[in-house]
């Protein structure tokens, strides 16, 4: 652990159950993921001395700011974290310059307005200075509540939920902002959303939060394609998750073959499974290939499934189809193609179809 | 017009805001921000003096404060004279009766002040009392003023029991509600008319105020 | 604005005002009275009283509790007896005056054409009214005597059921005059108000027809020599003069 970052480690039982444990280093975006009422926010609180925890450690930079063995809790005041709320929480009664100045009483006034400029520069929000909070629009409102959170020089930067009140166009700035605040600033950003969408763009690290248990911290990439269990394949989204039992390993062609109940199943070499492991396996959508009756192609000798089309459901430029396999009511799989595709393959609801799955995406976790 | 009378009453009412503003702050911010045991009930107690009748406030008043009483015998042993039937009996009375009065717009005030924003102060820096100071007071004020007005208004307006504890002493106890009173039983029509118009035209510019302070109060949360 | 709530709050009255102008708690059937000699007082002799008209009862209760007044006049000698037997008094109370009372029938009233007396028992006795008030017969002298004139009338089962209790004596002219009462039992001194005299008929009720309403008048412990000098005034000829033209009638002295 870098001296720059933080690490935080939280357990408690009730009211609210946590388990979580993540750090996050300085220049470094980590994004807190999970459903609504998975806790997220309380570990947000946490970490700004808003809630106290049953026990756990919360170390900053070499300081402690929690730690419950040591029965150890720096208050909100003394930590040095700038939080953005997720309705902003602005001083209604201040001005902008107001709202930023309250953060900044220790600095002598020539020295506070100085900063105050410097920050609503740094926001995009010059000329604003005399504007109470219920003049501006939801986009500005939230840049001051982020020129206020960082007017201390915080050693972390906290955000609840920031994508969930703004337009499209206001979140793409946000986007952006944060992603230049955190090269400018060098300190480590949590931010808790339940869009993984966002995360995905913003986050360096994502960490997926299920009733209060960190499952997986891991680079958006390797999260979303290799989550390490079932729950955490559900959470990012993913669908076709499905049980198996690993039969074997062949080593010279570096294959693993899985059974799925009347199907065998070419995946990548996974040698770490016993054979006869009872696994979760989950392929992403995009890794299935439709057998085209236009184009048949040699990728269709791997892993071929076959079944009905449960659901053909054209939305625009792409369809998003539910294939049931064989008779089988239980094995649902779901992929997208291209409308023009379908169409030309005749897709339709209850006709046959036949798909692929890429032996190199076929992921495999340990049973929960 | 009895003008000694009307001094009197917003004497009391002003001295009864000087002491129960500064406790009401304090006791209804409590109320507002904490949940804990007994916060109902300590709720209803307060409340009380609004549903009790005042003749029932004013006997349990004279039981405390009366000459017998540890009170009221404490307080003669300590100045020479009973706390009843006097200015000082009345402001205790006027506390009393007040309290719901000065309690619940300060109550509503801090209320509507959402956890997020005292928070936010917190996290930029700010100790309780200086968010107290800068951030809280400022958006409570309208309840402030508010109680502080109605409660001076109240306490012009009170009568059964001031009549109980103060009786009608002129120049200690006869506030202006007493001296209307007074006036009827002497025939005199006309200066309690006078009078009672008085108190009407402050009522109404009172409560005026405190619709358009609730009012001020309402809009902040849009 | 900010000298001005200064100069407005220091002018709390701190010493209790008590100290040099008698505080003088007198049964209410006397306030037209009294304010009179007070105002002779005034100008006779340059000292002030202050005056709190009320029931001889509600004062009891009060100077028990410790109510500041110097001196006490009573509609009845119970009253003060019960002051003197709680050593509360300065001396002994004397008898002062004996009050009158009759029926105040106003214009508007379901009983405006009787004249006298007699026939006014008569039409009482067939509960041909719907009100009649007096003063509390539980505690006021002038309730008391009302009740006893009533029962003596031979009318009283029937106005139990259609009385209206005032509080105290003045109180019970209050009520008539505000309307919706056909009599009331008010002391005769009020007959001297124009407020009385020009909006009924008043039908005096002879002493033979209840115990005398002795008024008495105590000085209390506490009193100081303000209290004692206008209790001296009471009892002299001028105080008197007055009273009598109020209808009432000296009471046995010393």
């Amino acid at each position: 652990m870098t001296e720059h970052s933080i690490s935080v480690s939280l357990k408690q039982e009730s009211p609210i159950p946590l388990n979580a444990e993540f750090s996050c280093s300085a220049g470094e975006i980590l994004v807190i993921a999970g459903p609504s009422g998975s806790g997220k926010t309380t570990l947000l609180r946490s970490i700004a001395g808003l809630y106290r925890p049953g026990a756990g450690r919360i170390r900053c930079r070499g300081k402690v700011w929690f730690d419950s063995e040591q029965r150890v809790s720096v208050p909100v005041q003394k930590r040095s974290t700038g939080m953005v709320f997720q309705h902003y929480a602005l001083f209604p009664h201040l001005s902008t310059a107001g709202n930023i100045g309250i953060a900044l009483d220790h600095l002598g006034n020539v020295r506070r307005r100085q900063r105050i400029a410097q920050l609503l520069r740094m926001v995009n929000m010059e000329g604003l200075e005399d504007r109470l909070p219920h003049q501006l629009s939801g986009g500005q409102q939230q840049r001051v509540a982020l020129a206020r959170a960082l007017a201390r020089d915080p050693e972390v930067l906290l955000l609840d939920e920031p994508f969930s009140a703004v337009d499209q166009q206001t979140r793409k700035k946000l986007l952006r902002e944060l992603a230049l605040l955190k090269q400018q600033f060098r300190i480590p950003v949590i931010l808790v959303t339940h869009d993984l969408d966002e995360a995905r763009k913003l986050a360096d690290k994502l960490c997926i939060i299920h009733h209060g248990r960190s499952l997986q911290t891991d680079r958006p990439g390797i999260a979303m394609t290799r989550p390490d269990s079932a729950t955490v394949a559900r959470l990012v989204g993913l669908e076709n998750i499905f049980t198996g039992i690993v039969k074997s390993h062949d080593h010279n062609t570096r294959t693993t073959w899985l059974e799925w109940d009347d199907y065998l199943l070419e995946t990548a070499y996974k040698p770490e499974f016993e054979p006869d492991t009872v696994v979760d396996w989950v392929i992403p959508s995009e890794n299935l290939i439709l057998h085209r009756r236009d184009r048949p192609s040699r990728g269709e000798r791997e892993n071929p499934v076959h079944g009905h089309i449960l659901e053909f459901i054209p939305l625009g430029e792409m369809a998003s189809v539910l294939i049931r396999v064989n008779e089988n009511e239980h094995r649902h799989l779901s992929l997208t193609v291209p409308t023009h595709v379908a169409r030309r393959n005749g897709l339709e609801q209850g006709g046959a179809i036949s798909v692929s799955l890429l032996a190199e995406a076929i992921h495999l976790m340990c049973k929960e | 017009m009895d003008w000694q009378a009307f001094h009197l009453s917003l004497l009391l009412g002003v001295y009864a805001c000087l002491i129960l503003i500064p406790f009401s702050i304090i006791v209804a911010r409590g109320i507002a921000w904490r949940r804990f045991a007994g916060r109902n009930m300590l709720q209803a107690v307060l409340a009380l003096p609004l549903i009790l009748p005042p003749t029932v406030l004013g006997f349990y008043l004279l039981m405390a404060m009366g000459g017998q009483s540890p009170l009221g015998q404490t307080y003669e042993q300590l100045f020479g004279q009973p706390l009843v039937f006097s200015f000082q009996g009345l402001l205790v009375a006027a506390l009393i009766f007040n309290i719901p009065f000065a309690i619940q717009p300060i109550q509503r005030a801090f209320e509507s002040i959402p956890l997020s924003i005292r928070e936010a102060a917190w996290c930029s820096g700010l100790s309780s009392w200086k968010t107290f100071l800068k951030v809280e007071l400022p958006l409570a004020w309208p309840g402030i003023l508010a109680s502080t007005i109605i409660t001076i208004a109240h306490t012009l307006g009170e009568f059964g029991v001031i009549l109980m504890v103060g009786g009608n002493i002129e120049g200690e106890t006869r506030t202006i509600a007493i001296s209307i009173y007074d006036r009827v039983q002497a025939f005199d029509n006309y200066s309690a008319g006078v009078m009672s118009a008085l108190i009407l035209l402050i009522s109404f510019i009172s409560i005026t105020v405190i619709y358009s302070l609730n009012d001020r109060l309402g809009r902040r949360d849009d | 604005m900010k000298r001005f709530l200064l100069l407005f709050i220091l002018s709390v009255p701190a010493a209790p005002a008590w100290a040099e102008t008698p505080l003088v708690a007198v049964a209410s059937n006397m306030t037209h009275a009294l304010k009179d000699i007070v105002e002779q007082y005034r100008k006779a002799e340059g000292k002030n009283v202050k005056l709190t008209f009320g029931s001889s009862g509600n004062f009891t209760r009060q100077i028990q509790q410790g109510a500041p007044y110097d001196v006490f006049l009573s509609a009845a000698e119970s009253y003060v007896a019960i002051l003197a037997e709680k050593k509360l008094l300065a001396g002994e109370p004397r008898a002062y005056v004996h009050g009158r009372i009759g029926f105040f029938i106003p214009d508007n009233s379901s009983l405006r054409e009787t004249t006298n007396l007699a026939e006014l028992f008569n039409r009482m006795h067939y509960g041909d009214y719907r009100r009649i008030a007096i003063a509390n017969p539980e505690h006021a002298p002038y309730g008391i005597a009302a009740e006893q004139a009533l029962q003596n009338g031979g009318v009283w089962s029937i106005s139990k059921s259609k009385l209206m209790i005032a509080e105290n004596a003045a109180q019970v002219a209050q009520y008539v005059l505000s309307g919706g009462v056909d009599a009331g039992i008010i002391p005769e001194s009020f007959t001297r108000l124009p407020m009385i005299r020009k909006n009924g008929r008043f039908l005096a009720i002879p002493e033979t027809l209840h115990q005398p309403i002795t008024h008495y008048l105590a000085v209390l412990k506490g009193s100081g020599q303000a209290g004692k000098d206008f209790v001296t005034y009471l009892y002299g000829k001028n105080a008197m003069s007055i009273l009598l033209k109020y209808g009432y009638s000296m009471a046995e002295t010393e």
